[in-house]
């Protein structure tokens, strides 16, 4: 067969085919307008391809008779797709198809009455090509005068088609897109045509190819751009099978074509080469068949087929991922993907300030100033259980009348046509809003179903993503303080220094001093909180500059990148100053002591690598507590070796003991010798407290503490104006308050003796009473500290049996007679009867200092 | 100046344009529930709801108010953060309180930019006009108003109206710069006004009355909106005849109308009844507003052979109720302003206590059945804020559970007792009164004047004056003081003279009472007169004082 017959043939046969085929489909289904018109096309388009073929195999009643139907489809098709192009664009003016149809309706008369074609019929003749023998078929037509009427008509109304669908362009609700599709379909209906005037070319079916290729793309705009859901109209199967039908009969007529050709040949071979022929051409259609599926999804399933691989891809994506942005940028990258929205945006909660704000958006160079607050409308609408919101309720929903114009003009202008929430369980975590798409079609429910869905899975994502995040925080945060933790700080220190290179870093090590004697006295409640305002001072000052973390216990470090000695020492200074100035001016004087020092080291200048850093900030940090504390010390290598000679000096445990003895003598002495009247006060309180502490059968190192407390306990009296200790009358209620201070006085004085810190908890607590009523802190029973009861007995009773200015001494029995009086109220009850027996039993002998014998 | 209307109405026409555009698409495909939705959903809201647009609109409101040299000057400097604490720092106020920022037009010092200033008589009489801007946004929300209110008026049920664009519409309301002069402007639906816009803004008020009536009968009418005193006038002039009088041209008519006039004459002379306006037009909606509304519904009907759907607005409020297909009560749009109500008890302390601050309510603390004076602040960059309108309203009901409506209901009453307002046309204040004495020269003592009704329910001004002696003794008597002060009411109030040219009612009646009676009642009881409609117990009590002439009149 000649590829001439071939093609005279195979168009005519397929796109029968294919229009019966299609029309079955299409009558199964729920029909819209578009459709029915369509369908009107269709079988027009039979009526001119069926009439075609049964002219070429001259069936009777004869091929004029064919021939003049064929005209009839030939001449009805352009004008019924003028009718559809006039619906699918909503701009049907009905004179004009009035008019359109009439001439149409004469062309047909025309052409029945015989003045188009006179005279048809086919000729058939053999033709000898290549020394071979071929049946060629040809038709042969005569015209008439009615001919230049039907062609003027028919080119008439394919201008006019053509003209309405450029028009179509400018309605609001047709998308080039779809227009496209049409008008390159119509354009080719309109060549075919046009060259079909043309007798050498006119003898082939061109204008049923072109009118063929136009039904194509109509059906291809008619899917594609949604004009009605396929899903509704034919199940896959059936769209695959109709493929695969066209391909059979494709392939049937190849494999026939073949055996025609062969059977001018040696006849023996025939039946073998078709068949191998058959199983060749077989094995070339297989992936055809599987690109056919292919095509199929993606013509005619496009959307469904783009939202399938978005939903495989966002659910293999956010499956097991927990960080945050990763989860937003799948998330729009699959919206986009699925949806082709001009562009996407996901706006996050921010808790603090009570606003959506944008986290992520599908433009990688424009960021939208967007945020809607809490009391917006469309968050209430979401916090009432609706799932998605378009722009058409926004504007008519008496619900969102509240919406202010400035949120409605910036919604607009960023073209928002879809919101989606994403939430938490019932909470509205996020919004995920969507612009136009792409080819301007509106949002249908399947689009909204698949954003729904995201939109909840991105939810749990979130949700998950959230618990990981808040998890891994909390491991590396000390939970106290919520700074980051000795582990987070390790890694940091590691990362910085590789991140640095040569680049400098600094790093603080902070020490709180006497901290553990701030929890001795005011427990670790107290102690806690004292790690928090620090914790807060240093998150204040260090901001973004660095990385505080709590190192352990009352020690702080702060890694500061980028920060030289000098910069890092001014930071230091500033942050020591702070927390002296944060201490001493709280309003319980007694935690004024509260003061830090501090270490700073520098990498790479002062320490090669981070074990170095570390230790020699911490060098640094113990030089300034040796050297009075409440300092910042910088590290140097001589501070090295004046720390080696100092550790060596304390090598020997409590080898400067003596020298401290020492001190503690003579600041007695000072006290005794400014308060002349209670001359050997401390040295008797002293005296009693020991004997008293022995009977209680303390450790020895206990009693030696109440005996260097009681030693110290006044010490601060040192402080207070000579006029007001010497006073012969009754203390005004302000020279009494000054007298008080002498207990934060001592403190003050005690903490820059060295190793005698541990007496402070004593001294400072000898004039609390036992029912709460004392000061400075008004502990009361057991959470005043013994050595501290014992001090407070010893005190009062060397006060009571001592002349003092403004009386003269109590006899012992009176003196003990008050103390049994404030046994329970003043003093510990145990503890007082045991001095009271003491006394009486002459084991604490009054008169005269050296008969009390003082047990070490 | 004639170059800026030009280019706010060119502005209002591309705003709405493009609406229309859209809505009458929409009408097209037959998305009537969608319009419905869009117009009248507000009357699905629930009182919670309908509070929270309020609020939230009023922190929009606030936040624009706080930043411009108006709100600073309204609310004394302060910049209140919630709408408690403006209700709480802000005083009520009167339109005195912004002519010096308004009268000028100075749009720097309002809240956001005015799109067109509209303007109505000052009824105070202290400047010829008051002016109020009106935003963009406000324009839009008086236009959804309307839309929302066309819709209602053809309605029959909840959801089921018969108004789908292009029906002749028989426009009987003022002109640009008067507020319902913006309706032709700004509807976002095409219908065919009678006369046409540009025509109607070239003629006078009864011009354009014949005009639209003219139009009618050649091309039928679909919709009417008018004052509902001339609604009821026409209707009457058509029973009486002179309503046709040589107006009809058949020539012109279309046949459907010829049709229809033929018919209703061949009815007419069957049954030896009239022709009334409901035989030659079916009406798909009626719209009245006005002071006499009420009193004039039932007479209306009958005549129109449809009840009128009565719509409330006013210059510094814009449009914002409207009633529902039950039409048995006003219903207030969410979101044109922020309603406070003062109770009847409370402006009537005020009324004798001027110096007393009256307390407001909002919408979700009324009692049916009281009546109180409404107070709103503009939304939108409006100018006003806390403004006593002087409108009276009784709340009928809650909400009503047959129409399924859950938000109040309510009839207007009046104006504030200061203020008598005479068939929508002219509003008489106690300053409108004593200028028209005083120029008149007439020696009248004293005066005090209430709003009357006559049978029909037309309402009317009646004087009662006590002469003075001078007056007395020229033979003064109640027809010279009409007649002089008909002459100067004319002359001051230009309304005044168009209620007699077009209702054909005699707007002043005068009744004279004995001179001291006035001072007696002071006397009496302790207290002054109210010279504008004293109370129902006062009026009876002067007039036992002044005898019994005086209380014949009244009764």
């Amino acid at each position: 067969m000649l590829p001439s017959q071939i093609f005279f043939w195979g168009v005519p046969v397929v796109a029968l085919a294919s229009y019966c085929l299609l029309l079955l489909v299409l009558s199964l289904t729920q029909k819209d307008k578009h459709i029915k018109i369509f369908m009107l096309v269709l079988v027009a388009m039979i009526v001119w391809t069926a009439a075609a073929l049964l002219m070429k195999l001259e069936i009777a009643p004869g091929v004029l008779f064919w021939n003049r139907v064929m005209v009839v489809g030939t001449l009805a098709t352009p004008f019924i797709i003028y009718i559809f192009v006039s619906v699918f664009t909503d701009t049907t003016n009905r004179l004009f198809m009035g008019l359109l149809g009439l001439l149409t309706g004469t062309a047909i008369v025309l052409n029945l009455l015989g003045y188009v074609i006179t005279d048809a019929s086919i000729v058939k003749q053999l033709v000898v090509v290549d020394g071979r023998t071929y049946n060629t078929v040809e038709f042969v037509y005569q015209i008439g005068f009615g001919v230049y009427f039907a062609y003027a008509t028919s080119f008439l109304v394919m201008i006019a088609v053509i003209i309405k669908t450029f028009r179509g362009r400018k309605s609001s609700h047709v998308s080039y897109g779809q227009i496209k599709m049409l008008a390159v379909g119509l354009m080719i209906l309109f060549l075919g045509s046009l060259v079909n005037l043309v007798p050498a070319i006119g003898k082939y079916p061109v204008d049923i190819l072109a009118c063929f290729i136009n039904s194509l793309l109509i059906v291809v705009a008619i899917f594609k751009y949604r004009m009605l859901e396929l899903k509704f109209v034919v199940t896959k199967g059936l769209a695959y099978s109709t493929f695969a039908i066209i391909l059979t009969l494709f392939y049937i007529y190849l494999v026939v074509a073949i055996h025609e050709n062969l059977a001018a040949g040696n006849q023996r071979f025939v039946p073998y080469i078709t068949a191998l022929a058959a199983m060749a051409i077989a094995f070339l259609f297989q992936p055809l068949y599987k690109q056919t599926g292919k095509l199929v999804d993606k013509l005619f399933y496009r959307a469904e087929y783009m939202r399938r691989q978005a939903l495989r891809s966002f659910s293999h994506v956010i499956s097991n991922n927990l960080d945050l942005h990763s989860i937003a940028n799948q998330l729009i990258e699959s919206v986009q993907k699925a949806i082709r929205a001009n562009s996407v945006m996901m706006l996050m909660k921010d808790e603090e300030r009570g606003i959506y704000q944008i986290f992520h958006n599908s433009s990688q160079i424009f960021r939208p100033d967007l945020s809607i607050p809490n009391d917006n409308p469309i968050v209430l609408w979401f916090e009432s259980d609706h799932s998605s919101l378009s722009r058409q309720e926004m504007n008519s929903l008496p619900f969102f009348k509240s919406m202010w114009d400035k949120e409605k003009k910036t919604l607009d202008e960023l073209g928002i046509e879809v919101i989606i929430p994403i939430k938490s369980r019932s909470e509205v975590i996020g919004l995920l809003m969507l612009s136009r798409k792409n080819n301007n079609t509106a949002y249908n429910v399947d689009d909204i179903d698949l954003l729904t869905y995201l939109g909840a899975s991105t939810g749990v994502a979130i949700d998950n993503a959230r618990l990981y995040s808040r998890s891994q925080s909390e491991a590396m945060t000390d939970s106290l303080t919520k700074l980051r933790n000795h582990r987070y700080f390790h890694r940091a220190l590691q990362e910085q220094i590789e991140k640095l290179g040569s680049g400098e870093l600094s790093l603080l090590m902070i020490d709180l001093d006497l901290f553990k004697l701030f929890n001795d006295l005011y427990g670790h409640v107290e102690g806690d909180n004292a790690l928090e305002t620090v914790a807060a001072i240093l998150t204040r000052n260090v901001g973004q500059k660095g990385i505080v973390c709590r190192y352990g216990g009352e020690e702080f470090t702060v890694l500061l990148p980028r920060y030289d000695t000098k910069m890092a020492f001014d930071l230091a200074e500033k942050i020591r100053m702070d927390i002296e100035k944060t201490f001493f001016s709280m309003n319980d004087v007694t935690q004024r002591f509260l003061t830090a020092s501090i270490g700073v080291c520098t990498y790479p200048y002062a320490a090669p690598n981070t074990e170095e850093l570390l230790k020699r900030a911490d060098i640094a940090m113990y030089t300034a507590k040796n050297s009075g504390k409440n300092k910042t010390v910088i590290y140097t290598p001589e501070i090295r070796m004046s720390e080696s000679s100092l550790q060596g000096r304390m090598g020997a445990s409590g080898a400067m003991k003596p020298n401290f003895a020492a001190t503690i003598y003579a600041l007695t002495a000072a006290i005794d010798a400014k308060d002349h009247y209670t001359f050997g006060h401390s040295q008797k309180v002293a005296e009693y407290a020991t004997v008293l502490a022995s009977k209680l059968s303390l450790d020895k190192s206990h009693i030696e503490l109440i005996h260097e407390a009681a030693l110290l306990h006044d010490i601060g009296k040192i402080g207070i104006p000579e006029h007001i200790l010497t006073k012969t009358g009754r203390l005004t209620n302000e020279e009494f308050e000054i007298v008080k201070q002498h207990v934060e006085m001592s403190i003050t004085i005690i903490k820059h003796l060295p190793s005698m810190n541990h007496v402070i908890p004593a001294v400072i607590g000898h004039h609390e009473r036992w029912d709460g009523k004392g000061y400075p802190r008004g502990l009361r029973c057991e959470n005043i500290p013994l050595a501290a009861r014992c001090l407070a007995i010893a005190d009062a009773f060397d006060a009571m049996t001592s002349n003092r200015p403004y009386r003269k001494s109590l006899t012992v029995n009176a003196a003990l007679a008050e103390i049994e009086n404030n046994v329970g109220t003043q003093f510990d009850p145990l503890l007082a009867n045991i001095f009271v027996k003491l006394v009486r039993d002459g084991v604490i002998k009054v008169d005269g200092h050296s008969s009390i014998k003082v047990v070490v | 100046m004639v170059l800026r209307c030009l280019v706010v109405v060119w502005h209002m026409d591309m705003m709405c344009g493009g609406t229309a555009v859209n809505l009458e698409e929409r009408f097209r495909k037959k998305q009537y529930d969608h319009i419905w939705q869009e117009y009248c959903g507000f009357l699905d809201l629930t009182m919670p709801l309908f509070m929270d647009i309020q609020n939230r609109l009023m922190l929009e409101q606030l936040e624009l108010y706080s930043n411009c040299e108006l709100g600073a000057h309204i609310m004394k400097g302060k910049k209140p953060s919630s709408v408690a604490e403006f209700r709480k720092v802000v005083p009520l106020t009167t339109y005195e309180d912004y002519a010096g920022l308004l009268l000028p037009k100075n749009d720097s010092a309002l809240p956001a930019k005015p799109l067109v200033w509209i303007e109505t008589t000052w009824e105070g009489a202290l400047n010829p006009v008051k002016v109020a801007p009106y935003t963009e946004g406000m324009v839009k929300n008086y236009a959804n108003a309307i839309m929302a209110a066309l819709i209602l008026i053809t309605s029959s049920a909840r959801g089921e109206f018969s108004l789908r664009g292009g029906e002749n519409f028989l426009y009987g309301m003022a002109p640009l710069p008067y507020l319902t002069g913006l309706i032709p402007r700004v509807l976002p639906l095409s219908v065919n006004f009678m006369p046409s816009i540009d025509e109607a803004e070239s003629l006078s008020f009864r011009e354009r009355s014949k005009t639209g009536l003219q139009m009618g009968i050649q091309k039928g009418v679909d919709i009417f909106f008018g004052l509902s005193s001339i609604v009821a006038k026409m209707g009457e002039s058509f029973t009486s005849g002179s309503g046709l009088s040589g107006g009809i041209r058949f020539t012109r008519n279309s046949p459907r109308m010829n049709s229809r006039l033929l018919k209703a004459w061949l009815n007419s002379k069957q049954e030896g009844t009239p022709i009334r306006p409901k035989d030659i037009w079916n009406l798909k909606g009626l719209a009245i507003t006005g002071t006499d509304s009420a009193s004039l519904k039932s007479k209306i009907e009958e005549y129109w052979g449809i009840r009128p759907a009565e719509l409330f607005g006013g210059t510094e409020s814009g449009c914002i109720a409207v009633e529902t297909w039950a039409k048995n009560g006003l219903v207030f749009f969410p979101d044109m302003d922020f309603y406070e109500f003062i109770p009847k008890e409370e402006f009537d302390k005020n009324l004798d206590d001027p110096n007393y601050k009256p307390n407001t309510y909002l919408m979700n603390e009324l009692v049916a059945g009281n009546q109180y004076e409404l107070v709103i602040s503009s939304f939108k960059g409006g100018a006003f804020a806390r403004y006593r309108t002087g409108d009276i309203f009784r709340c009928t009901s809650i909400h009503n559970k047959e129409a399924n409506v859950l938000l109040p209901h309510f009839e207007y009453i009046d104006r504030y007792p200061t203020i008598i307002d005479i068939a929508g046309f002219t509003r008489i204040t106690r300053d409108t009164i004593s200028q028209a004495i005083r120029i008149s020269n007439l020696d009248i003592h004293d005066w005090f004047a209430i709003k009357d009704v006559t049978e029909e329910n037309r309402s009317f001004l009646h004087l009662y004056v006590e002469a003075g002696l001078e007056g007395m003794r020229a033979g003064i008597n109640p027809d010279i003081i009409r007649e002089h002060l008909s002459i100067y009411f004319r002359h001051i109030d230009s309304d005044y003279k168009d209620l007699k040219a077009l209702l054909g009612i005699e707007p002043l009646k005068v009744t004279m009472i004995p001179r001291g009676s006035i001072e007696q009642f002071a006397a009496t009881f302790g207290r002054d007169l109210r010279r504008m409609n004293p109370s129902h117990y006062d009026l009876v009590e002067i007039l036992k004082i002044a005898g019994d002439s005086a209380r014949r009149e009244v009764s």
